[in-house]
């Protein structure tokens, strides 16, 4: 490590952007980002997807310097970056909002990043026009913000990060204010522009598909955890937990709780298969590792595993994500008095949580030795009509009977019910059925994935 | 159905503009009957006093103006009656419109701070200042009256600007206003590198022209209107140092007799004549700054 002009270079830092161990917790003690660490190489196109309210954009904006990091490390091209104003980190940001000056013209909007660093006029004139003809903006330079489509305002807003000739793409949700159609086709020009331009990009969005689509590599989060980093066909294949598997992919995976009995899992239907019981053994040995390391640091670890553990639970479209307590009036007054009462309440609330990770301990020490519940995740499109399985490995089939037909064109979705659960079947659009129809379905049981029923950890989740 | 909803509307209509007409007039009617009253004689005032208009053409006359401006030259005989117009013009200009400036500057430099710099105990500042607005003014004038005697304020201009320089209801008019402002301008503008007071010169400035148009007219008005503070900051200076308003009070107080009702009316009329000329020309920015104060894209 050196200093090299007041910022400290660390030559060990393989990656171009370095997050370790990031935290960002409120003044009012609200913890919206846990432990984030993050590799991010040159030229890499990142997405951070999840939910609202997921610490998706907070962890976006420490990179970008607008919010302070609480704890954990910051390095930008090996510099420590945690306390280095967002002008000198080499970035450039597009926000939700598009953020353009309403009282300048296109042209002022994209120039003056340029202007306020002193770059001559000239070059300023050269850089805007080759921006403008990369985005197809040369014959709305005059105009104002007021006077611009959507996309176009959206365009102007990658302009002005493009024209600084940045190193770091940041990018807020940039397509979230556009009608479905714009969004497909400014999702390509952006990918064009990634590569043409061939800036590091990080990228949030709330909309899996976006993320799936455009990068290299997703970070999954929730609830202000990381839940998976991979690239977008991993997270798919091998979802990390049940947070992942369910928020990933469209229509959503199918869980259903089933039973494990030495290798054997048997659904509620009566269909079963055969797992690998390496795996399962494998899995919960390592986790009743870890439960024993957290009981041993309960005071350490506890609350922070019992929040991870709340964050890898499957997710419900239009659920509220994050439950922040409205703070009441005089709360302080309030605590100063009930001190007592608020100690003995913390320290019950502590009892419980060990006595929760204890019974998951339980839990894995049986899961070793007995039957016990599991959740299995199928994907609609993993599932086939008995007669047209097209997969690896062919499940037993069931029937299964057909409630309701979505018609999307080229495919169909067919919602049906194992035992009570819902399930949902895509189908090739050429199969022909009908509402009220009995049908004889299977899966391909290569492609199942098994969750743990208390951590919803995926049994085949990454080392 | 439709028919119905129509006309009911129609009425409803009807009644409010025939109420506000109404209340309209009977807001004019004082001031319709002194503007025209500074164009009669005080004879017609004598044999006509409850007319609104001089009685007949011939009886409409400059008179009130023309012994309004003639005593603007110090004589030593007529002392008591020397009115030195355009110095309380002037001083009057500069009162209002120095004052007023000086007020925009440090209370847009404040709203700023307040709204897009993060820095300790700000709300708590804010608030202490919101409840100095508490505090009657009639309290407070006998300490300003010190202070301004102890920064040589007293006996002139200084003394009737420097207090208006420490108002809070402009700022708080600002402070709202900024707060519509979308913080992602300012984070994008410093992530371009540009320092706060760049930000707050080419970027909130602009985008705050109705709020401070809006305060700068309330000032201007109200410094011009300005009366009760005028007269005990500058009542026993040299009559040079009046105001427009104080002055021509001063002349209105010393009306003893009808004739110089003209002269009364004809004051109050050139007080009037700049506020209203402001007003004509800036009521729809007067609008459109104060439907957009407070409200959020």
């Amino acid at each position: 490590m050196g200093k090299n002009n007041d910022v400290y270079i660390n030559e060990k830092i393989s990656s171009f952007i370095c997050l370790e161990h990031v935290d960002k917790i409120y003044a009012n003690g609200v913890k919206a980002v846990h432990d984030f660490c993050l590799d991010v190489d040159k030229n890499e196109f990142v997405a951070l997807v999840g939910p609202s309210g997921c610490g998706k954009s907070t962890t976006l904006r420490m990179i970008a310097g607008l919010e302070d990091i609480s704890n954990g490390n910051l390095w930008i091209n090996k510099a420590y970056a945690n306390y280095l104003p967002s002008k000198d980190r080499d970035i450039a940001m597009v926000f939700q909002s598009y953020a353009l000056y309403p009282n300048k013209n296109v042209y002022d909007n994209i120039s003056f990043g340029l202007k306020i660093r002193h770059v001559d006029k000239k070059e300023i004139e050269q850089r805007v026009f080759e921006t403008a003809e990369i985005l197809d903006l040369g014959h709305l330079l005059d105009r104002f913000p007021r006077e611009l489509s959507g996309g176009q305002m959206q365009r102007v807003a990658l302009g002005r990060a493009i024209v600084r000739k940045a190193n770091i793409f940041l990018m807020d949700e940039p397509l979230s204010n556009l009608d479905a159609k714009l969004r497909v086709q400014m999702r390509c020009e952006i990918v064009r522009i990634h590569r043409e331009v061939k800036a590091t990009t990080i990228y949030v969005t709330h909309d899996q598909t976006e993320a799936m689509t455009m990068a290299t590599k997703i970070v999954v989060m929730n609830k202000g955890f990381i839940q998976q980093i991979a690239k977008p066909m991993e997270a798919y294949l091998n979802p990390n937990n049940l947070f992942v598997a369910t928020f990933i992919g469209s229509p959503s995976m199918n869980i259903f709780e089933a039973k494990y009995n030495k290798g054997k899992i048997t659904l509620p239907n009566g269909t079963s298969f055969k797992i690998d019981a390496g795996i399962h053994n494998e899995f919960y040995t390592k986790r009743l590792e870890e439960l024993n390391n957290i009981l041993d640091n309960f005071d350490e670890f506890g609350l922070e595993e019992m929040r991870r553990i709340e964050s890898n639970q499957p997710y419900i479209k239009g659920e509220k994500v994050v439950k922040v307590e409205k703070k009441k009036k005089f709360q302080w007054l309030i605590n100063l008095i009930n001190k007592k009462k608020i100690e003995e309440e913390k320290v019950r609330t502590r009892e419980e949580m060990r006595k929760k990770i204890e019974l998951y301990r339980d839990n894995a020490l049986h899961a070793l030795e007995n039957e016990h519940p599991l959740y299995i995740g199928i994907r609609p499109e993993h599932f086939f009509l008995n007669e047209d399985f097209r997969g690896c490995k062919k499940s037993d089939s069931f029937k299964v009977k057909v409630n309701m037909i979505e018609l999307l064109g080229s495919e169909y979705i067919i919602h049906t019910n194992l035992d009570d659960k819902k399930l949902q079947i895509k189908l090739n659009g050429l199969v022909s059925v009908k509402e009220e129809q009995d049908v004889d379905v299977c899966f391909d049981e290569s492609l199942v994935q098994i969750f743990d029923i208390d951590s919803g950890l995926s049994l085949r989740r990454e080392k | 159905m439709q028919r119905r909803s129509k006309n009911t509307k129609r009425v409803s209509k009807t009644i409010a503009f025939i109420i506000l007409l109404i209340v309209s007039i009977i807001a004019l009617i004082p001031i319709v009957w002194g503007v025209f009253g500074s164009f009669r004689s005080y004879e017609d005032f004598f044999t006509n006093s409850s007319s609104f208009f001089p009685s007949s053409w011939d009886k409409f006359t400059l008179d009130g103006y023309k012994e309004l401006f003639s005593h603007t030259t110090y004589n030593e005989a007529d002392a008591n009656v020397y009115y030195p117009i355009w110095n309380w013009l002037l001083n009057s200009l500069i009162v209002s419109i120095g004052g007023t400036l000086l007020y925009l500057v440090i209370a847009s430099l404040a709203a700023y701070a307040f709204v897009f710099l993060d820095f300790k105990y700000s709300n708590v500042i804010f608030y202490f200042l919101i409840g100095t607005m508490t505090i009657p003014g009639v309290i407070s004038t006998t300490p300003q009256l010190i202070n301004m005697n102890m920064l040589h304020a007293y006996k002139n201009l200084l003394g009737l600007i420097i207090p208006s320089l420490g108002g809070v209801y402009g700022l708080f008019l600002i402070r709202q206003f900024f707060l519509s402002i979308p913080k992602d301008l300012v984070e994008n503008a410093r992530m371009d590198g540009a320092s706060n007071f760049k930000i707050f010169l080419t970027i909130v400035l602009p985008l705050g022209k109705s709020a401070l148009f809006v305060q700068g007219l309330f000032g201007f008005m109200g410094a011009w209107n300005d009366v009760q503070w005028a007269q005990l900051i500058i009542g026993n200076a040299p009559r040079t140092t009046w105001t427009l308003a104080y002055g021509l009070k001063v002349i209105a107080d010393n009306t003893e007799s009808i004739e110089s009702i003209t002269l009364a009316l004809a004051s109050a009329v050139i007080t009037m004549i700049p506020i209203l000329i402001v007003y004509l020309f800036a009521q729809s920015k007067i609008i459109e700054g104060v439907a957009n104060t407070g409200i959020k894209r």
